[in-house]
């Protein structure tokens, strides 16, 4: 046989206790609702507040040619003409022979 | 089993009171740092309501590539100088297929198009002047001494006050030859559709003993609210 425990006015009720923790439950479930919406705008507001775009710079560097330089070194030609007082000496020492 | 006192239970019950209320004050804290557009009213049937639209940023480069061509660096200097803008000087830097001095004038425009004013700054994909133009050659003879790229930004005459103040009209340095540094171009871009606009230029030192190939910079340029 079960003894029935004596009740004091110290104790509170299981229903009051029930009824408490029903509240305690729902309130946490709303808070935590209502926390991750907030911290869900307030991460939709920062990526809103940034915004970029790109461009873009080329160049295609090439080698700068190479200079040519060319050094022509003539040949000589020798050109030797006898003129006329040549032949005239050479008549006089025939005649003179 | 053994049985949970009444007081045992009340204990719990309040520290979860005491989680709940302080998750909540957070809750609400975060609202108010980052959210407005809450009607507020004040009096009792004739109030006033008091409504600010959050503004939406957005900034888009209309034109976007900037082309020098082929070049190469004039044998008889250290380095050249490429200049996007045709009123600022180049030097040592020859057009390979003219064979005459480099002379664009080409820009990139970026545009405010939200409904905010925002601070606007650029960066690049590289890390520095030196790697960028020197390249898998490393300038052997002068270690890409003087390697650099600088960028400025004007507004034009039918988009005058883009920028209401701070606008960045003069060369910054965005690579130095070991260093990249992000430039703020404009503190304030305003957003109305006369006002909008900015022509952002670029100019480069280019080592003469840089490697060959195609070098091409790719700039970000970043709006935000203010």
């Amino acid at each position: 046989m079960v003894k029935k425990k004596d009740v004091t006015k110290d104790d509170i009720s299981n229903t009051t206790v029930l009824i408490v923790l029903s509240v305690v439950v729902i309130l946490s479930v709303f808070s935590v609702g209502y926390y991750l919406s907030v911290m869900q705008k307030t991460q939709l507001m920062k990526e809103n507040s940034l915004d970029d775009g790109t461009g873009e710079v080329s160049l295609h560097l090439s080698k700068a040619p190479v200079r040519q330089e060319l050094q022509e070194t003539g040949g000589q030609v020798a050109l030797n003409i006898a003129g006329p007082e040549t032949i005239n000496s050479l008549e006089e020492e025939e005649s003179i022979q | 089993m053994r049985e949970v006192s009444n007081k045992t239970i009340v204990a719990f019950l309040m520290l979860a009171l005491v989680l709940v209320v302080t998750t909540t004050f957070f809750g609400v804290n975060q609202l108010d740092n980052g959210l407005t557009g809450a009607a507020i009213g004040t009096g009792v049937g004739t109030g006033t309501t008091n409504l600010t639209v959050e503004g939406i940023v957005g900034i888009s480069v209309t034109d976007d590539v900037i082309e020098f061509g082929s070049v190469y660096v004039n044998g008889s200097a250290s380095y050249g100088v490429l200049d996007s803008n045709a009123s600022h000087t180049g030097a040592d830097m020859i057009n390979t297929s003219t064979g005459t001095a480099v002379n664009i004038d080409d820009w990139h425009v970026i545009e405010n198009n939200g409904t905010v004013a925002v601070n606007v700054t650029m960066s690049t994909d590289q890390t520095d002047a030196r790697s960028y133009l020197c390249g898998t050659g490393n300038c052997p003879t002068t270690a890409g001494s003087d390697a650099l790229v600088q960028v400025f930004a004007t507004e034009t005459g039918a988009e005058a006050n883009t920028c209401s103040s701070g606008l960045q009209d003069s060369y910054a340095t965005t690579l130095t030859q070991q260093t990249a540094e992000n430039v703020t171009l404009c503190p304030r871009m305003e957003y109305g559709d006369s006002n909008d606009e900015l022509r952002v230029y670029y100019r480069m030192q280019v080592p003469v003993d840089a490697a060959e190939g195609i070098k091409t910079l790719t700039t970000t340029y970043t709006a935000e609210a203010i």
